[in-house]
């Protein structure tokens, strides 16, 4: 049940951080801490679990995958658009846009 | 023992989000991150699945850490990302945090039947009957390079 509550907590914070944040890489840094706080949650179901406890480790590990795949991807398209643009803040890219 | 260390972390994770979100300059937001990952393994450590920790400390504490800081001191991409004050004596807190860190480490190396999923066993899951899984980690990472050369050559042309 700690392990419930703690990841509900470090969710809750990701997600706070994700609608107040205005840089684009400091969304992505607690994009990361949601993820993160859904892994410890899994893995913790998965210790729990005496019958089948590897496979919520390998479901972790193919979040890993995803999570380091999206942050290429979330870098390179960060660099894109500071050198497009000038800027990462999404404020000003939403003027822009407009 | 592990209750206590699980209390004392999670205080020090939440702290760390706060700090994330209290500082002004984006390295240090990478930071304070990279702090919050180590938790997260210790939390692993914590629920018997060392595979897990010593993967988090790789692949995230490694490996996207460095990721976003070479990629943010290549770029030269704008760090300050608030107008809040930064905060003086952060520096006591990151040396207890290292300090605890060091004697749980200590404390779950001397520690005997910690493990309860050997990684062996683990190993023996995912190349063997999970092997599919694995060819579809390849593609996403090859998938994820081909996008980035991909964006770079666009802003080249």
């Amino acid at each position: 049940m700690s392990y419930v509550i703690l990841a509900l907590v470090l969710f809750t914070l990701g997600v706070y951080g994700v609608l107040t944040s205005r840089h684009l890489l400091k969304i992505f840094l607690f994009l990361e801490v949601m993820t993160a706080a859904a892994n410890l949650l899994i893995g913790a179901f998965a210790a729990y679990n005496k019958i089948n406890a590897v496979l919520g480790q390998i479901f972790i590990v193919v979040v890993w995958a995803v999570s380091v795949a999206n942050t290429v991807v979330f870098v390179t398209l960060a660099i894109y658009l500071w050198k497009k643009f000038g800027t990462v803040n999404i404020d000003a890219l939403r003027e822009m846009k407009q | 023992m592990v209750t206590v260390t699980f209390y004392i972390f999670s205080a020090f994770a939440i702290v760390s989000l706060w700090m994330m979100l209290r500082t002004r300059q984006l390295v240090h937001a990478i930071a304070w991150f990279a702090v919050f990952l180590i938790i997260i393994a210790i939390f692993f450590g914590l629920l018997r699945a060392p595979f897990l920790a010593l993967g988090q400390l790789v692949i995230f504490t490694g490996g996207m850490v460095a990721i976003l800081l070479i990629g943010i001191s290549f770029s030269g991409i704008d760090i300050k990302v608030g107008n809040m004050p930064a905060k003086q004596g952060w520096y006591k807190i990151v040396s207890l945090f290292f300090l605890l860190t060091l004697f749980v480490s200590i404390k779950l190396f001397f520690a005997k039947n910690t493990m309860e999923l050997p990684v062996q066993r683990l190993s023996v899951q995912l190349f063997g009957a999970y092997w599919p899984i694995l060819a579809f980690i390849m593609l996403m990472f090859l998938a994820a390079l081909l996008s980035a050369v991909y964006f770079l050559k666009k802003e080249e042309k």
